[in-house]
């Protein structure tokens, strides 16, 4: 193929050349460079192509990774806003508020994958896991070379995976390719969760937003740094858990729809457990669940909550209007997820407003609680099965003690480098204050050495002198000097 | 009307979510995502001249979702995929789980999906699948949810029997003739207890 030009290009010379009589070796050296440099000029215009190409393509994958309708606008300030945080290269902490404003404000889909991770970095600088909890140190490549038990389960389910998404539809195509690596990664660095359906949503979201490694970076914080991977524990208490403060939440903002579900013997488990694994991403239009996860970069899982509370809160009377189990788990199964873009609006603003914090930790202490309870009453009735239910809950306690433990200890440490921090401050403090104090007194001597040698130096040089040093108008030691001078 | 809770097990990916969606609405997803948790769907269908309203729950088929799953339902799909050996291996650890949470009278059909596969990738034999089930006690049936063949028969199969085990414990056929809601006083005895099953099917999360 590439001699092709050549070829012609030499036999069409030749040719006409050999009709002349006139064929020399020098016509054929100048002729062969030509085609040399013709040559080197296609390979380079190739090269030149497939770099376009790539680029293109990259442009194109990242206009099909984001092809989701926004859910709010994202002004030019704001943008600009934005802009002056990403642009900033070294960690600095920024004030919350502001970030949180911003936030409100809007985040534009072509930046939201750098604001989440600044956001992630925001969130590190104020929040440091102990070290127990943090994850292996592995890199991202070791990860991948290596084999991963859980590969049937996530095969299984990489055509399930936002099957009508442009990006992960294709079979074995780019999207479905960077999720398999992303999950089987995960899957090895957390060995206890390693891979739980609900977690490949996750890892979607992210990765429509940014590249494989930086997706993995942020699987990670998610997981770790916010804790969501205590819900995909083997045991799955945590969701339990989640599962019982969802309810108490209901009965406190809506006392009548609580009572409304309750005698319909409906649960939170029958609709909320894919809202929590998740993180909306399996039920809900990704533009709303984007805007979702901005806020949760920020305030981790008790986002999803909030987001449970407001959208059973605003359906609360169509969900009143049906009246038997079946319609009820119909309707917050189909119809509460086919929001229109106003009410996702009106629901992120309402996200934004809530405070529930306190709430959700007093019914995780009650969820203990009433388990206690129930494992003591269910003790008085068979000796071997409470010993085994007492150690059981004994071990569990253990556990909740060595974590809490672990808490003090990091506690004590951050107060114990607070105090040094103090200790060093106060003391150079009074350092400083000595070396005012000192420089003071060389200030006065100066002083009065200044006005004893003026009384040496004759009036009319004296005025010339002064204007000398206003002129100059330096510091004392070379004021000093030129009164010396004289 | 009397009622019936179905629940449809087994591993990942095996097609549990498009029998049911064939069998309750002759829909097939090609795309259908990943079951997080449970879903269910109702069907009301005729068997024996009287109205059965069959409740059936789909099941996310991680290992570990398993708690979720089956206590006090009539009746168990356990779903293997024809063209997986390893979706069959795992049959016995399913009942097994089964029959800890659940009822033991519960009724088991194994079903084999995927049966439009069988010319090509066919991994698990049939008969070796029926010798299984025929000495585990357990209904057996191959089907496909992408055809449609024998899905219908499946759930009726299953369903007839749990219709006619219910009959025949209770000595009674039920006199009521409205459809049954959990949140309406039950009047016949038989509605009673299908209304207990109702309330503990799948809710433990």
């Amino acid at each position: 193929m590439e001699e092709d030009p050549l070829a012609s290009l030499l036999e069409d010379e030749s040719t006409t050349e050999s009709t002349d009589g006139k064929r020399n070796s020098e016509d054929l050296q100048r002729l062969w460079r030509k085609a040399i440099h013709q040559q080197i000029l296609l390979i380079r215009m190739e090269k030149e192509n497939l770099k376009l190409e790539a680029s293109r393509d990259e442009l194109q994958s990242r206009k099909i990774k984001l092809d989701y309708d926004e859910v709010g606008l994202c002004q030019k300030e704001v943008l600009n806003l934005w802009d002056k945080m990403l642009n900033c290269r070294t960690k600095i902490r920024f004030d919350m508020e502001e970030i949180y404003a911003t936030l409100k404000e809007g985040v534009s889909k072509s930046k939201r994958g750098e604001i989440w991770q600044f956001l992630s970095v925001q969130y590190r600088l104020r929040h440091r896991l102990p070290s127990k909890q943090q994850p292996p140190d592995t890199t991202y490549a070791d990860l991948l070379k290596q084999l991963t038990a859980q590969q049937h389960a996530i095969l299984v389910d990489l055509g399930r995976t936002f099957p009508t998404h442009s990006y992960f539809s294709t079979q074995l195509g780019a999207g479905q390719l960077s999720l398999y690596n992303l999950l089987k990664a995960y899957s090895l660095l957390d060995q206890e969760v390693g891979y739980c359906q609900g977690i490949s949503f996750v890892a979607g979201v992210l990765l429509l937003h940014m590249s494989e490694q930086q997706a993995f970076e942020m699987l990670k914080f998610l997981m770790y740094d916010l804790g969501f991977r205590k819900q995909y524990r083997p045991d799955m208490i945590s969701l339990q858990i989640q599962m019982y403060q969802l309810s108490r939440l209901l009965h406190d903002y809506h006392r009548d729809l609580y009572n409304h579900l309750e005698e319909n013997e409906i649960s939170p488990s029958l609709y909320a457990a894919p809202w929590f694994l998740t993180l909306f991403a399996s039920q809900f239009p990704l533009g709303f669940v984007a805007r979702v996860f901005d806020i949760i970069f920020v305030q981790g899982t008790e986002v999803i909550f909030k987001v449970a509370i407001c959208l059973l809160g605003n359906n609360k009377e169509q969900i009143m209007a049906c009246d038997n189990f079946e319609s009820i788990v119909d309707f917050l199964k189909i119809n509460i997820p086919d929001m229109t873009k106003d009410t996702m609006e009106k629901v992120i603003t309402q996200v934004f407003e809530m405070d529930i914090s306190k709430q959700l930790h007093a019914y995780e202490v009650e969820y203990h609680v009433i388990n206690d309870e129930m494992l003591e009453a269910s003790n008085s009735c068979d000796d071997a099965e409470s010993f085994h239910k007492l150690e059981k809950a004994n071990s569990q306690l253990k556990r909740q003690n060595m974590d809490l433990l672990e808490k003090l200890q990091v506690a004590h440490t951050k107060i114990q480098n607070l105090e040094t921090n103090v200790e060093t401050i106060l003391s150079r403090e009074s350092k400083m204050r000595n070396l005012i104090r000192s420089l003071e007194q060389e200030k006065s001597a100066y002083q009065r050495a200044v006005e004893q040698m003026r009384k040496y130096v004759p009036a009319h040089v004296l005025t010339d002198c002064e204007l000398l040093l206003k002129d100059l108008n330096c510091s004392p030691n070379s004021k000093t000097k030129t009164g010396s001078k004289q | 009307t009397s009622f019936s809770a179905v629940v449809l097990i087994g591993e990942s990916g095996v097609g549990k979510t498009n029998l049911l969606s064939r069998f309750t609405r002759n829909e097939f997803n090609h795309d259908s995502r990943t079951t997080i948790g449970v879903e269910f769907s109702t069907r009301t269908l005729t068997l024996d001249g009287q109205l059965v309203k069959a409740q059936i729950w789909d099941t996310a088929g991680l290992e570990r979702y398993r708690a979720i799953t089956s206590a006090g339902a009539v009746g168990a799909l356990l779903v293997y995929d024809i063209t997986k050996h390893q979706s069959y291996d795992s049959i016995e650890r399913w009942l097994k789980e089964l029959y800890d949470h659940a009822d033991a009278s519960i009724i088991v059909m194994l079903v084999g999906n995927k049966s439009d596969l069988a010319n090509e990738t066919r991994e698990v034999p049939f008969e070796e699948a029926k010798m299984y089930a025929d000495s585990n006690g357990l209904l057996f049936i191959e089907t496909s949810a992408l055809d449609s063949t024998n899905v219908e028969l499946a759930f009726e199969t299953i369903l007839r029997d749990i219709h006619r085990r219910v009959l025949k414990n209770k000595g009674e056929i039920p006199k009521d003739n409205t459809v049954v809601l959990s949140n309406q006083p039950n009047t016949g005895q038989s509605e009673g207890q299908t209304a207990e099953d109702k309330k503990s099917c799948c809710r433990n999360v």
